[in-house]
């Protein structure tokens, strides 16, 4: 293969998928980060024990295994879209695993959704407000 | 460097057993069904095998060839653990491994590095190693030049405006509860003021590694950057990408020096 068809090749080949968006790897996604935001649009959802106890309740989402980050691209992508239902089933896929933990939860333990949203800064400290989205009874 | 790499992390392995996954479009489309455990360990096993042929020399192009291979599926699988049902997206902290073996791969270079009896024989002409550097370091600017483009195509300058960088910054201040994460929320200057400095780094500061007399420089700079991400946001890129071109450009100067050396002793 000649020198200038290598070169050529290797150069359409990684960028020119960069310009045509081609989001598939190993040619991954740059654009994670790409678009417009704005603090006070920003929500977070996080998983939560209503009344129990600390050390489970404590980072939740890593005791089940799972990232927040990667959480958090399911559950949003199905809040934008209003799909209730494949939120109930994201929430319910991981209250799968939570049975196994059975001994250590009330029987009447209560699984939070929680959206986490900006309310401002004060003197430099970040507000933050806290609100259960839904609620899921786990036994 | 991707073979301490490998090692050092041996949950590339066992994570993808460990957690749900999806199947990353690719292997969908091949219908490439997740294979089993012991199946992945024999991947991991020829993957790294094959990076140590590739380093000492042996049959180069073919041991390149089955390292990228066997790098594809060994961590197409484990990249399945980061996988929505919905989406394509995968991290791409790993593809720029895969973007070198591919590259290297298809170098004329790669025959002419042989392991004989005399030991490791460079049989390269020097005229033709320039436009293979160039190729490399292009290669490794794609992935900077990817996320700058991106971010401009998609937000244009206003991504810029110090409200975006704060925006994911809070999200990451909210995850984690990160104080640097949190300054920058609170310091809408200081927002701005990395957001040109990331447009920066990732668009036109890539291709200063083409030019010699800033190499070094640029390297600091992404060295910063890479760290930087890592302290605030707890995404690491020091290993299997800053490190992995780092590498690269050390053989270059060690080569370089020793060349030099060996001219003045023949003066």
């Amino acid at each position: 293969m000649s020198h200038r068809l290598i070169f050529s090749l290797l150069l359409v080949l990684f960028y020119g998928l960069i310009f045509f968006r081609v989001e598939h790897w190993p040619f991954t996604d740059w654009g994670v980060y790409a678009y417009r935001y704005h603090p006070e649009k920003v929500f977070v959802f996080d998983l939560s024990l209503k009344d129990s106890e600390p050390n489970l309740a404590a980072n939740l989402l890593e005791n089940l295994g799972q990232s927040p980050v990667t959480f958090n691209a399911m559950i949003t992508r199905s809040y934008l879209k209003k799909d209730e239902e494949e939120i109930d089933k994201h929430i319910l896929f991981l209250l799968e695993e939570m049975k196994n933990w059975q001994k250590q939860l009330a029987p009447d333990v209560e699984v939070q959704l929680i959206l986490k949203s900006f309310d401002g800064v004060d003197e430099g400290k970040i507000r933050i407000k806290r609100e259960v989205y839904k609620s899921y009874k786990l036994f | 460097m991707v073979i301490i790499h490998l090692t050092v992390n041996p949950f590339y392995i066992t994570l993808p057993y460990e957690l749900p996954t999806n199947q990353i479009t690719l292997f969908q489309f091949f219908n490439i069904e997740k294979w089993s455990l012991i199946t992945n360990k024999i991947i991991y096993i020829i993957l790294v095998v094959s990076l140590v042929v590739t380093a000492i020399g042996y049959r180069v192009r073919l041991a390149i060839f089955v390292s990228m291979v066997s790098y594809l599926l060994f961590m197409g699988n484990y990249l399945g653990t980061a996988k929505s049902p919905h989406m394509s997206y995968v991290w791409h902290s790993q593809n720029l491994i895969w973007y070198l073996l591919f590259t290297l791969f298809l170098l004329p270079s790669s025959s002419k590095i042989q392991l004989n009896r005399r030991g490791v024989q460079n049989l390269l002409k020097r005229e033709s190693y320039y436009w293979e550097e160039v190729v490399v370091v292009l290669t490794i600017c794609a992935a900077y030049f990817g996320s700058g483009y991106s971010k401009l195509s998609t937000s244009g300058l206003e991504w810029a405006n110090g409200y975006t960088m704060q925006g994911y910054m809070l999200q990451r201040y909210i995850y984690s509860g990160n104080p640097l994460a949190g300054l920058i929320v609170s310091d809408l200057s200081l927002a701005k003021l990395l957001s040109w400095i990331t447009l920066a780094l990732e668009t036109i500061i890539p291709f200063c590694l083409l030019v010699p007399y800033l190499r070094w420089v640029t390297l600091l700079a992404f060295f910063f950057l890479h760290f930087g991400i890592k302290l605030i946001m707890d995404i690491d890129f020091i290993y299997s990408h800053f490190l992995v071109y780092l590498t690269f450009f050390l053989a270059i100067a060690i080569e370089k020096y020793l060349l030099y050396k060996s001219r003045r002793q023949l003066k």
